[in-house]
């Protein structure tokens, strides 16, 4: 298998300037202006193989969009090597922009007052897509993402969900061989985030195309059946499947108890979330406290008129994540 | 690489196109009023002339050609839209992003994507059309090497334009905030003259054909090409020569700035950032 992507030793940092809230301190800071160095990447090592998919997750200022910009040609690193596609993004731009798709999902592509075919044709001349190519992607695009109903439509008229998948399909026309996606499913509702998400595991499994994904949605990206890179502080905490990941990070567990009494009561190897009636939801860890002996311990302190057990979601497990990191 | 250009302006003029057939009446607005601005403004100095016969020693079509030949300028830059120009704005507000990830040379990227040649041909039709007049009335004789030299003075008027915005304008490549809006201040501060400069105070007309080069914009060349009395034989080729040395300074800034961006990227994306 091929590489798409090498990162090596990949350093990245920022200045950011310090203001101070009171006038004395602003002016202080005319004088003697203070900042400090925010690292978004701490010399991280990433391979991506062709026809790869890999989501790339992290609490914000973890280093994701920075990752993404290095990759799309717009950001040069402090120290260490990019290399995409065999080459240089920032400089081999002009080549190497050609052969990606990027879409950031807090900004779009499309020309705004302008209907959305149009700016694909624009992106055809622009692009330098030959005609077969653009045809034969227009059309996959468009049915994939289902862009008819408003293809005559300015941007502007568009919803978020219409506008992010015009965007997508837009970077899809012209076959690129790498899509960055960066936060495509924010603020989309449950059934655009479906068909958005099942389009990109679509373009993965049947057109092989290396898709490297950010996301704040753990749910989003455990659908994708991706692989999972985690940032902390910039640098890879995790790298591998999000079932090594629940395994490295224990079975945690949800029980629901519902018993006759208001009170919860007390379960030693779990610890008691919430309460609501006479329903009450503990989360323990399934390795430490095996089901069984929970279950009996809960019985020998309540009456028990029902009980659930489920896994938790991959969000709360991620946030005991993230919390657990900033503990440190 | 000129055809590539074309084509990329192709695409601009069918998306410009498409604005004026979507939003007609809004067009033929902008269009007249435009116009009615552009013409306005030409008036005011043509109507001193004529009272007084001259001013500072212009006749009355030496100043309608320096009017004519400033609203060719204007009208020419005009059709590539703003954001050739408004490099401050683009900056600060994250939208270089979207010139950067296109597979073309950032030039060809700022001075195709907001070609609008339908909405300023008014403009140039008026500007050549008292152009023509006013070098008729002077008896110009309109030889290729004179026209020639009209076509490379118009090009260097808006080179120099555009050097002194660009200059500017990479301001916001260190200060994208505090820096954003400085193609438009500088846009401001370096407009068209309406009166021939003759009369004004030598330490100022250097100022007016250095630091803030609104005399290259029509006066100079106008009096240049016309052979008017204060003109050396080689001022013909004043022009052109600033607009080497000032292009070659923005060159410089600009490439110092996109060094800087690729360092520190943009921060931030405002609601103005959306591709217009």
């Amino acid at each position: 298998m091929a590489t798409a992507v090498e990162l090596r030793g990949v350093r990245k940092s920022f200045r950011r300037r310090l203001r101070s809230a009171t006038f004395a301190g602003l002016l202080r800071d005319v004088a003697r202006p203070r900042r400090e160095i925010v690292t978004a990447l701490a010399g991280i090592d990433l391979t991506v193989e062709a026809g790869e998919m890999v989501a790339y997750a992290g609490p914000n200022g973890a280093g994701k969009s920075t990752t993404i910009k290095l990759l799309a040609g717009l950001l040069s690193p402090d120290a260490g090597t990019v290399r995409s596609l065999g080459v240089d993004p920032v400089r081999d731009r002009v080549r190497y922009v050609g052969k990606i798709g990027v879409v950031f999902g807090q900004r779009t592509e499309l020309w705004w007052d302008h209907p959305v075919a149009a700016t694909f044709a624009w992106r055809k001349t622009v692009w330098g897509i030959p005609d077969d190519v653009y045809r034969r992607s227009l059309s996959f695009a468009r049915e994939l993402l289902g862009l008819d109903p408003f293809w005559n439509a300015s941007a502007r008229e568009l919803s978020l969900g219409q506008r992010m998948r015009a965007d997508l399909a837009l970077a899809l026309v012209g076959e690129p061989r790498i899509l960055f996606l960066d936060e495509p499913t924010i603020g989309l509702d449950v059934l655009v985030k479906q068909q958005v998400l099942e389009a990109i595991r679509t373009l993965n499994r049947e057109r092989a195309l290396t898709v490297m994904i950010t996301s704040h949605d753990m749910p989003d990206l455990e659908q994708l059946r991706a692989r999972i890179v985690l940032l902390n502080a910039g640098a890879i905490a995790f790298d591998g499947s999000f079932e090594e990941l629940r395994r490295r990070l224990g079975d945690r567990r949800r029980l629901v108890l519902e018993t006759d009494a208001a009170e919860a009561p007390a379960l030693p190897g779990a610890s008691h979330l919430r309460t609501e009636g006479t329903r009450h939801e503990y989360a323990f860890d399934a390795i430490v406290t095996p089901i069984p002996e929970l279950l009996a311990t809960a019985a020998a302190r309540t009456h028990l008129v029902d009980v659930e057990t489920h896994r938790a979601p991959i969000e709360d497990v991620i946030a005991d994540l993230y919390r657990d990191w900033r503990g440190r | 690489m000129a055809a590539e250009t074309l084509r990329l302006l192709g695409a601009g003029a069918r998306l410009n196109a498409i604005r004026i057939l979507r939003t007609r009446e809004q067009a033929i607005l902008f269009t007249l009023t435009d116009f009615a601005w552009h013409s306005g403004a030409m008036l005011a100095p043509i109507l001193v002339a004529i009272r007084f016969g001259h001013i500072g020693g212009w006749p009355v079509a030496a100043v309608v050609f320096m009017l004519a030949y400033g609203a060719v300028v204007a009208s020419l830059m005009d059709a590539f839209g703003d954001s050739p120009w408004f490099l401050s704005q683009r900056i600060g507000r994250g939208q270089l992003d979207h010139a950067l990830i296109q597979p073309q040379p950032l030039w060809r990227i700022l001075l195709t994507d907001a070609f609008t040649p339908f909405d300023f041909w008014p403009v140039l039709t008026l500007g050549l059309a008292l152009l023509t007049w006013s070098a008729v009335g002077l008896h110009v004789t309109a030889s290729p090497g004179w026209l020639g030299l009209l076509a490379v003075n118009l090009l260097a008027s808006i080179a120099v334009q555009t050097a002194f915005l660009y200059s500017w304008g990479c301001l916001a490549f260190w200060a994208p905030r505090g820096a954003e809006e400085i193609s438009s201040a500088a846009a401001r501060l370096v407009t068209q003259v309406s009166f021939p400069l003759d009369p004004v105070p030598r330490p100022l007309r250097a100022v007016l054909v250095t630091a803030v080069p609104s005399g290259l914009l029509s006066w100079l060349p106008a009096r240049a090409l016309l052979h008017l009395p204060g003109a050396g034989a080689a001022d013909v080729w004043l022009t052109p020569l600033a607009a080497i040395a000032l292009g070659g300074f923005a060159l410089v800034l600009l490439r110092l700035g996109l060094r800087q961006y690729r360092r520190t990227g943009s921060m931030r994306y405002t609601d103005f950032g959306h591709r217009r």
